[in-house]
């Protein structure tokens, strides 16, 4: 499998301004690990582990791979049942698994009391900061998941990093959020411009998501949601204020608008999964594309990691769960397959069917994700400068408002 | 009668155990929320009126609470107005036929909400069943626009979802009002009109009242068939609460949104009680059960 060097979601992190929330955010993160080491020595700290390459393992530090495993994941993220039962039998192990419904259940459920216990959930990058800041993340080392020499160089980045190089989430799957759309309507466009064509007024269905919208949203206009002024807000806002009479439904899941689209309901999602096409029955063309053409350009690109929260009580089966997930081994095609993931190891892709493979450009993801898909980071929590997240929520509800 | 009374409470000591805890202390917990501050993705304790300010002086919350009076006021009438003459209907029916058609009701109740609006979605879709039939016809393409994701498509919905909760509200407010009263009514020369607005109705009152007041909560409160079945001119508060707390996670403003409606709701009965009492619809002593 060709690999690729060069970077950019580094020259992305280089280029951007250290604000001072970032230089307070950073120099915290640091803080939070030296205080947090204690917590991690109790749950298995980073020492030398056996869990071997090629998944599962029989030895973590902290104890013996084994025992209730609680893991608090996407729905798919959790192994085809008889694929986890057939590697739970074998390790010992019973997955306890319970399920996030929206990114932001994530943190508050791990840093309440009901966190207590949970050894591996999720994070995505864009929310590290904040993930930083409340001191959740605990590093994972190479020697407790072997697996992560294998990541595509793309994924062995600083924004999945402590300040001291260890990995504090493991990329596990990564997508895009871009054009899905009905080929029969459509035909075959290629630039954002399509969306204010008359054809696709009433005809287009957006997914309900706040977050994941406005980030989309900076994107394609080639903002970064890092660093998006008050003008180039601005411009955001215009263009989805001119997008609105062309939105039929604000679908409130991926299940939703896969519904309408393969009803014949709406014709075009701008913000839909790249995956849905596999997922669509029925018998229209669903196809998706990121747009190359025209002035607003590109998709939001997005890695779901893999983190060991500081409250796990099973330290060495949640890297024992990790490795095998990344590993290629049948658990991990068997879930990769599952949700049309893409794999962030090497040696993962060969493995997968043809028609999940193909959904990825494998031989070029550094172009998927500098240039045709950036990975967004999270609109500020606080700025005096620059856009925030709550200006970027207020502004969704106004544009659903009308 | 201290024994009876002493027994009363012992019975009723459970239910008021679980009343407290399972809806006073989340919901005192809940109001506490609306008075903090959303910070990180936390809602961290504050004394804070922010919230309730943002939601009566954000011009988007006023839109969303126009969307949901322009849903709910006619989901109310249509529901109580059809609910009614179901329940008049099944009360004068003969016994066997009366538990059919309660039983038909309470049925219809027993299909998942979900899976009710997708069959909805299914049926008025474009290119649904009624679009079929259109199409076979030759008499247009597709079904008609307003059928789905529109406000008049939410309408549609919510009153098919709420009818048997309105039915049986009114069917147990109608069923006791004796055959003598209206007999009575009659024996006075009172055509079956002019019975039906003196004496069935007001003794009804109550019944109405609750039907009203219970449809309206909840088609206001509904998220789910305006994010399901309408447009984007259907977003209620109900989805403007849900996207706080579940989508960006501000459960401060989400809170004061919430407590927000709630008075709300407290008004509506309130208005909704006096007009019926000026109306004669409500007579005093009934309305203060």
């Amino acid at each position: 499998m060709p690999s690729n060097s060069g970077n950019g979601i580094n020259d992305l992190l280089t280029k951007a301004p250290m604000s001072r929330r970032v230089l307070l955010s950073r120099t915290s993160a640091a803080a939070a690990l030296l205080a947090a080491g204690p917590v991690l020595a109790a749950c298995g700290g980073s020492s030398s582990s056996g869990t071997s390459a090629s998944g599962g393992g029989s030895s973590a530090a902290g104890g013996e791979v084994g025992g209730e495993l609680d893991i608090f994941v996407w729905q798919g993220y959790d192994a085809p049942v008889p694929a986890r039962k057939a590697w739970e039998k074998k390790e010992g192990v019973n997955v306890k698994t319970s399920y996030i419904s929206a990114q932001q259940d994530i943190l508050p459920k791990l840093k309440s009391p009901a966190g207590e216990g949970i050894d591996v959930s999720f994070a995505s990058p864009f929310q590290m900061e904040v993930f930083k800041e409340a001191e959740i993340l605990t590093p994972i080392t190479e020697e407790e998941v072997p697996n992560l020499k294998n990541l595509f160089p793309v994924f062995n980045n600083d924004i999945y990093k402590n300040e001291e190089g260890e990995f504090l989430v493991v990329p596990f799957n990564f997508g895009w959020n871009g054009m899905v759309y009905n080929a029969e309507v459509l035909g075959d466009p290629n630039s954002w411009d399509v969306l204010m064509e008359p054809e696709l007024t009433g005809r287009i269905g957006l997914w309900d998501d706040s977050v994941t919208t406005m980030q989309f949203a900076a994107v394609i206009h080639g903002f970064d949601p890092q660093t998006t002024t008050p003008e180039q807000f601005e411009v955001i806002k215009q263009w989805l204020t001119e997008l609105r009479p062309q939105v039929k439904m604000f679908a409130p899941s991926l299940g939703d608008y896969m519904t309408a689209l393969s009803n014949g309901d709406i014709d075009m999602v701008p913000n839909g999964w790249n995956a849905t096409n596999v997922f669509v029955e029925g018998n229209r063309e669903i196809k998706t594309k990121i747009p190359t053409e025209g002035k607003l350009h590109g998709a939001l690109g997005w890695v779901d990691c893999m983190q060991i929260p500081y409250k796990c009580d099973n330290r060495a089966t949640a890297a024992a769960w990790i490795n095998q997930l990344i590993s290629g081994d049948q658990v991990s095609v068997e879930t990769y397959e599952g949700v049309a993931g893409g794999a962030t190891c090497e040696n993962v892709p060969p493995k997968l069917a043809k028609a999940t493979r193909d959904l990825f450009p494998y031989n070029d993801l550094n172009s998927l994700f500098e240039k045709e898909a950036p990975i967004a980071l999270e609109f500020p929590q606080e700025s005096d400068k620059y856009v925030t997240f709550d200006e970027t929520v207020e502004a969704y509800e106004e544009f659903k408002a009308g | 009668m201290n024994i009876k009374r002493r027994t009363g409470a012992l019975l009723m000591t459970p239910l008021t155990v679980i009343l407290v805890m399972l809806i006073l202390v989340p919901a005192g917990i809940f109001f506490l929320y609306s008075f903090y501050e959303f910070k990180l993705y936390e809602a961290q304790p504050a004394f804070i009126l922010s919230n309730y300010s943002k939601v009566f002086s954000d011009p988007t919350y006023r839109t969303f609470a126009s969307n949901t009076i322009q849903i709910s006021v006619p989901v109310t009438i249509l529901t109580v107005t059809a609910g009614f003459a179901l329940a008049y209907y099944i009360v004068g029916c003969r016994s066997r036929k009366r538990t059919v058609l309660i039983a038909l009701v309470v049925v219809s109740m027993l299909a998942s909400y979900l899976a009710r609006i997708y069959a909805l979605r299914t049926l008025f879709g474009e290119h649904g069943i009624i679009g079929g039939i259109i199409e076979e016809l030759g008499i247009g393409h597709g079904a008609p626009g307003f059928l789905l994701f529109s406000r008049s498509a939410v309408i549609i919905g919510q009153t098919y979802f709420l009818l048997p909760f309105a039915t049986l509200v009114l069917f147990a407010g109608l069923s006791g009002i004796p055959d003598d009263l209206r007999a009575a009514g009659r024996d006075l020369g009172g055509g079956p009109a002019h019975v039906f607005r003196k004496v069935t109705l007001p003794l009804a009152g109550p019944a109405v009242l609750a039907a009203i007041v219970f449809v309206f909560f909840l088609s206001a409160g509904d998220y789910l068939t305006p994010s399901l079945l309408g447009d984007p001119n259907s977003v209620t508060i109900g989805s403007a609460i849900q996207e706080q707390l579940k989508v960006t996670g501000n459960y401060p403003l989400g809170a004061a949104l919430s407590f927000v409606m709630v008075a709300a709701f407290a008004l509506v009965y309130l208005i909704v009680r006096v007009a019926m009492r000026v109306t004669g619809l409500l007579p005093a002593k009934a309305g203060r059960a």
